[in-house]
Formats: C-alpha cells, sequence, structure tokens
C-alpha cells in the first residue's frame, strides 16, 4: 500500500500525472533536458497534467501526438521564439535552417518520408548535446544519420548512394572520429550542416574543405588545377582525394597514385610528379636518418634535447610542405622540403661529429700513454747509466 | 742558468723558498737555508734515505699528488664555472663540450677526488696495519684520520656542483646521511646555512669546495709532513738499504705521477660523469643512493634508526681519531683481525646502503 503510494508521489514528481498511465515514456522523459527544465507533458501535448481523471486530463487544449507533417512547426512554436530561447543561450534559426535544407525543401513539398526534428532528436529523450548519450552528440552522429542514409530502400527512391556512411566511416576522419575518439574530426554535420543539412555544391568544395584545411585551399587557389577542374566541371578536393572514403596516405603515396587518375603515363605531368616524388622521399629519408643519429646520440650520452627540438622542426617543414603542395609549383614546394632536409642533416652532421670526437678521446689516450711510457723508459736509461757511472768510480 | 741563479741568490735567499715550499711534501727532510740552493740540495742529497720510502710504500705520495692534481685541474675548471643554481648545470656542459680540453680536466678533477678519498682510506688501513700510530707518531695517525673525514666533505660538496639529476639527488641522500651524525651534521648545515639545498646554499656548496675545505686540506698535508720531518724515518735493516733522494726516489716520484696521471685519464675517457639531465627537485629517479664513501653511513641508518645509525658513526669517529691514545698496539696480530672484521663490517653495511629500499623509487 506504501509501497504504490511512494511509486505514484516519484512519478508525480517528474512529469504531472500523466505518467502514471504513460509509464512507458517514463523512463526516457526523467533523462529528457525538457523535464530537466521544468517543461512538463502539458507544455507540447496540452491537457491537464494535474489530474488522474482521463476525460479531465485529455480536455481543454489536448493536443496529443502531432502528426508527422506538423513536427517541424510544432516544435518551432518554441524553438523559433527568441524570447523563450534566449535564457537557454539557444539558437532560433532552426526552423528557418530547416526549411533551406534538402530535408526540409522536400518537406514543403509534402515528403513526409524525409527526417524531421524527431528523428535526430528522440522525442522524449532529447538529451543535451555534450551529454555522450545524445543521438547529437559528435560521437552518435554518424550512427544518428545512418539510420535513414545506410537504408538501401529509403535512398533508392532520392538517388543517394546508401553506403556513403561506410565510406565515411572507412575514411581518414572515421577512424579518426570513432576509432581514435579525435572529436576535432569531422562528422557529418561539420561538411554538410546538421538543420540546414544540404551536399555543397562543386564549387564551393574547396570552401568547405578549406574549412579545417585552409592552407590546402589557400594553396590550390594559386595553383593551375583549380582552373582546369572548375573548366571540365570536375569538383575540386574530392577529384583527386575522393568524397566520404577519404585515405590517409604520405604524400609520396599520394602523388604516386592520386596523379595517374588523371595523367597518362609518360606525359610531362607526371615526370613533374616523380620529381616531387624524390623530393618529398629525400627529405623523408632524410628525417629517418636524424632518428636514427639521435638514438646513436642517446647511447653516448650525449644530451639530445636541441635534437629533439629540431628534429620536430624539420618534421613540421615536411607538415607544412603538404599545403604548398597544392600549388603544384615544384620551386615553392622545394623551398619548404629543402628547410625540412637540411634541419634534419644538421642533425645527422652533429652526432657524427660527437661520434668523431669519442673517437678522437681514445687517440689522445694513446698519445699520451705513448708519452708516459716513453719518459719512463728514458728515466730508467737515466738512472742504469748513473749506476754504471757510479760502479764504474768504485 | 748557473748565473742567472746566483744573480737571484745575491738579492733573494732562493734555498728558504725551495725549502717553504718543500715542506708541502717534496722533501722529507729539511733543507739547510744557510746554504746557497745549489750547495744545500746537494748536501740533501748526500743524505741517503731507508730504501722503503720506494714503491710499494708510496699511498702517501700517491695521495699527495692526487691532491696536487685535483688542486690544478679545479683552479683550471674555476675559470669556466659559474657557482649559480642557473647557470651550474649549462656551465659544466660547457665545459666538457666545448671547452679546450675541458673534458679531460673535469674529468681528471672527478676521478682524482675519488681516488683521494680512496686512498686516504688505504693509508689509514696501512697505518693501522703496521701501527703507525704509536708514539710519537700519534699525531700522524690524527692527521690522516682528519684528512680522510675533510675528504668526504670535499667530495659532498663537490658532488652537488654539477648540478645534474644525479648529483642533486645523489647530494640530497648524502645530506640524510650526514645530518644524522649528531654534532658534525648540525656543524656542516651551518656551514650550509640550511638543511635544504637552495639558491644561497648552492654558493656555499661552492665556497667550502673551493676555498675552505682545501684550505684546510693544505694546512694538514703541511703539518703532516712537518711531523714526519720531526719524528724522522725509521731505519729497519730487514727492509733494504738506503736511497738516493736523487735521482732514485725523485725520478721514481715522477714516474709514479705519470702513470697515475695516465690512469685517471684512462678511466675518465671509459667512464665519463653521467650528468645529462639538469636537476629537478621536484621528481626523483630511481635507484638514488649517497656517494660510495658514504654508504656504511647510509646502510646503518636505513638498517637501524637515522639517529641510532649517525650516533654510532659519531662514536665511531672519535674512537678513529682517538686510537692512539687508547691502543697500545704491542700485539699486532689481534689489531689486523680486529680491522679485518670492521673493514668486512662496513662493506657490508656499504652494500646494505647501496641496495636500500627507497621510497618513491618505483
Amino acid at each position: 500500500m506504501l509501497g504504490s503510494f511512494l511509486t505514484i508521489f516519484l512519478i508525480m514528481e517528474i512529469g504531472g500525472k500523466c505518467l502514471v498511465c504513460h509509464s512507458e515514456i517514463r523512463r526516457d522523459f526523467k533523462e529528457c533536458i525538457h523535464a530537466k527544465e521544468g517543461i512538463g507533458c502539458a507544455s507540447c501535448h496540452g491537457g491537464d497534467e494535474k489530474t488522474l481523471n482521463e476525460k479531465r486530463a485529455h480536455g481543454s487544449k489536448f493536443i496529443g501526438v502531432p502528426k508527422r507533417k506538423e513536427i517541424p512547426k510544432f516544435c518551432s512554436r518554441c524553438h523559433s521564439d527568441p524570447s523563450l530561447m534566449k535564457p537557454y543561450g539557444l539558437p532560433i534559426d532552426q526552423y528557418a535552417l530547416y526549411l533551406t535544407s534538402g530535408h526540409g525543401r522536400r518537406f514543403s513539398r509534402g515528403d513526409t518520408t524525409v527526417a524531421v526534428c524527431t528523428d535526430c532528436h528522440p522525442a522524449h529523450q532529447i538529451l543535451k548535446k555534450n551529454d555522450p548519450r545524445s543521438t547529437v552528440n559528435k560521437r552518435n552522429i554518424v550512427s544518428t544519420c545512418e539510420k535513414c542514409h545506410a537504408d538501401s530502400e529509403l535512398m533508392e527512391k532520392y538517388g543517394i548512394d546508401p553506403s556513403i556512411p561506410e565510406k565515411y566511416r572507412k575514411g581518414v576522419h572515421g577512424k579518426a572520429l570513432i576509432e581514435d575518439g579525435n572529436l576535432r574530426s569531422p562528422d557529418c554535420s561539420n561538411c554538410h550542416g546538421s538543420h540546414g543539412a544540404a551536399p555543397s555544391g562543386y564549387g564551393d568544395i574547396n570552401k568547405v574543405c578549406g574549412l579545417c584545411h585552409p592552407g590546402e585551399r589557400e594553396f590550390f587557389l594559386k595553383g593551375n588545377h583549380k582552373v582546369v577542374l572548375d573548366r571540365a566541371g570536375l569538383p575540386e578536393c574530392i577529384s583527386c582525394h575522393n568524397s566520404h572514403l577519404i585515405v590517409s596516405m604520405t604524400p609520396q603515396e599520394g602523388i604516386s597514385t592520386m596523379c595517374r587518375k588523371c595523367h597518362e603515363e609518360g606525359t610531362s605531368p607526371i615526370k613533374f610528379a616523380m620529381k616531387l616524388l624524390t623530393l618529398f622521399q629525400a627529405a623523408d629519408d632524410a628525417i629517418k636518418e636524424a632518428e636514427n643519429a639521435i638514438e646513436e646520440a642517446k647511447r653516448l650520452d650525449v644530451d639530445v634535447e636541441d635534437f629533439n627540438y629540431r628534429l620536430e622542426k624539420s618534421k613540421l617543414y615536411l607538415t607544412e610542405a603538404i599545403p604548398v603542395l597544392h600549388t603544384f609549383e615544384l620551386e615553392l614546394v622545394e623551398t619548404e622540403l629543402r628547410k625540412a632536409r637540411s634541419e634534419a642533416e644538421d642533425i645527422v652532421a652533429e652526432v657524427h661529429q660527437h661520434k668523431v670526437q669519442r673517437r678522437g678521446r681514445i687517440f689522445v689516450l694513446i698519445a699520451i700513454w705513448f708519452y708516459i711510457l716513453l719518459t719512463i723508459s728514458i728515466t730508467y736509461r737515466f738512472r742504469r747509466k748513473r749506476k754504471e757511472g757510479e760502479a764504474r768510480q768504485d | 742558468v748557473r748565473k742567472l741563479i746566483d744573480w737571484f741568490e745575491e738579492r733573494i735567499n732562493l734555498t728558504e723558498i725551495v725549502s717553504f715550499l718543500g715542506s708541502f711534501g717534496i722533501f722529507y727532510l729539511p733543507l739547510d737555508t744557510a746554504k746557497k740552493l745549489r750547495e744545500a740540495l746537494r748536501t740533501y742529497n748526500e743524505r741517503l734515505l731507508p730504501a722503503y720510502t720506494r714503491f710499494p710504500q708510496i699511498l702517501g705520495l700517491i695521495t699527495f699528488f692526487l691532491f696536487i692534481l685535483s688542486g690544478i685541474t679545479g683552479v683550471l675548471l674555476l675559470f669556466y664555472y659559474q657557482p649559480s643554481t642557473k647557470e651550474a648545470f649549462e656551465s659544466v656542459k660547457y665545459i666538457t663540450r666545448a671547452v679546450n680540453f675541458g673534458f679531460y680536466v673535469r674529468e681528471l678533477h672527478r676521478w682524482s677526488g675519488h681516488f683521494l678519498i680512496a686512498f686516504l682510506f688505504f693509508r689509514i688501513l696501512r697505518f693501522s696495519f703496521q701501527g703507525i700510530f704509536r708514539k710519537p707518531r700519534e699525531f700522524l695517525w690524527i692527521v690522516a684520520v682528519l684528512m680522510l673525514f675533510l675528504s668526504f666533505f670535499e667530495g659532498i660538496t663537490g658532488n652537488l656542483l654539477p648540478l645534474s639529476q644525479r648529483a642533486y639527488w645523489s647530494t640530497v641522500r648524502a645530506l640524510e646521511a650526514v645530518g644524522s651524525i649528531p654534532i658534525v651534521g648540525p656543524l656542516f648545515f651551518f656551514l650550509l646555512g640550511g638543511k635544504e639545498i637552495t639558491e644561497s646554499s648552492f654558493t656555499r656548496f661552492f665556497a667550502l669546495h673551493s676555498v675552505v675545505f682545501p684550505s684546510a686540506f693544505i694546512f694538514l698535508f703541511y703539518l703532516h709532513f712537518n711531523i714526519i720531518r720531526k719524528t724522522g724515518l725509521t731505519v729497519r735493516k730487514d727492509r733494504g738499504g738506503f736511497i738516493r733522494f736523487f735521482p732514485d726516489y725523485f725520478l721514481e716520484s715522477i714516474i709514479i705521477l705519470l702513470l697515475i696521471f695516465g690512469f685517471l685519464l684512462t678511466l675518465g675517457i671509459f667512464f665519463p660523469a653521467k650528468d645529462i639531465e639538469v636537476a629537478k627537485p621536484y621528481f626523483t629517479p630511481p635507484g638514488i643512493h649517497p656517494p660510495w664513501y658514504l654508504l656504511p653511513l647510509y646502510g646503518v641508518c636505513e638498517l637501524t634508526s637515522s639517529f641510532l645509525g649517525g650516533f654510532l658513526f659519531l662514536i665511531f669517529s672519535f674512537s678513529l681519531i682517538l686510537v692512539p691514545f687508547f691502543v697500545k698496539g704491542e700485539n699486532l696480530l689481534i689489531l689486523r683481525i680486529f680491522i679485518f672484521a670492521l673493514l668486512l663490517t662496513l662493506f657490508f653495511l656499504g652494500l646494505a646502503g647501496y641496495f636500500a629500499e627507497v621510497p618513491f623509487a618505483k
């Protein structure tokens, strides 16, 4: 008896008296941000949440379950109201953005199979973005989008490739985000937007990629490929790097595989690419050699702090050469790579100097012992002669 | 050259200068200062020395040479060393890497210091084995023991000066060990101005190491040779005949000096100091122990308590100084057995100190 009262009391605490009957959503709603901020059932669904009488509860201004085609408008009643959203520091443009998105445009044409608010934000369990369980948390966004975008039946209707999420997961961004947990790696929404989700136009791809890769973009725009690709109507960055299945590779691997996508073997661009390849390979080899030299220096008990610092510097120059590579101008790339190489080669030379110095110590030692033994032998001869002289005198 | 010496001789008493310098260890017997230098040396050379002053009875000579060597190299290091906590490590690095022959000078200084302590210890062993503390050589023994203790402090203060991680933490352990000795510890801390290694106490380490203790050392050497001159050398028939100061003794000394030099240099080149990291007072590296000559003390402190260990060592050192007044030394065999037992104890205590569990090491 007491137990059941207590249960009712506890339920009433959160969602008024609605949850006594609608107990199936009780657990979800308890965690919902709306419940925590004191926005109860009646705020969305209307009716009276203070009574256990079903008729009265579902009485005046009762809305019930909103229809799918009403949902965006339904949410925007509050979420587009500046006076309501201001205290929470939330934006009010989601509905406007949604209407511009691929989803929203089809929705306004009357297509209700496209995503609406509740497909991404589960109605009764809306969690904050930084909650790790939230469907819109950075780590979970891919699986949220995947729910529809990996559905081949659904995607067939719109002519969208259902393998895109899978491709993304295999790509460098997906691996970094999902496997390594690198939260700086972009999820779907970073490139496509969230509420205003739309594929970017061909001419805009360099801008989208340039959000995170500004150096590459800057040098790409300076180079000759931009003009050629635009004239041929080919997408910019993704012509070489793919769009979702972006493969992580070293500059050497990139040069030796990507250029052949468009350029034929034996033509001057391929010869140029081979030149670049040699340059990168040389810088890379120099850095590896410097790493070995530092290991050797450690064995010689030499202080390697300065070497490590300079090795990092050299690696940085090599990394800086990669954006510059997008100009496809030999001179610029070579300047960066020469810096990397000279820094690394300096380290090798200095370690070699240390080695020579160590070897020199042994020579000094031999010379000194030679001198000592010489002196000893001379003194002994001197003494013997003196003794002989004394003996003769006696 | 003879004319030049004569020219000087008319104006300065060269004999007296040479005699004064010689009293720091070159001549066993005093020179006749009334005579001219050449004549004085000749008459000195006519007096024969007992043959046993030659090899292998040269521990005293070796310690003296080691002291001279560490003195010369120490002065050379002074030209480049910066005695402040900020610059010390960098300046030592500069000495060993950039300065011409800096590496050799530094290694010679380091190894001659270690061997000075070792040979002072060997000498006390030899003294006790042969009973060289009996009348009239009581003071010889006391001076020898004082020199050993002084060399410990010289070592402790010098150990810190490179201010590397190893130097810093072994000095911390050394201060723990020395601080446990009742009267000596507080006195040492008084000289340093505190129990911790700070900016100001670091300068004191330097001052003690480079001026105060060496001066005391020179004084003790002077005292030592003074005593030898006074007591003279015993002539023993079973130990061969006599030798001349020149050329026998003099040339042999030069050979020994050269051999020591070569030996120390060899050690220095094959086992250089490993001062790679600068001292980090908030990071204790594993496997830290005090300098080797403090290991027995550290061991007894670790095995019992720091108070008891220190107290035992205080009694031990005082009794070591006062040995000539208590031990008659009529039966040398018992004494030798006793010394052997003592050596073993010290060795095992040293082992205990070396392998002592160091808190936070793991």
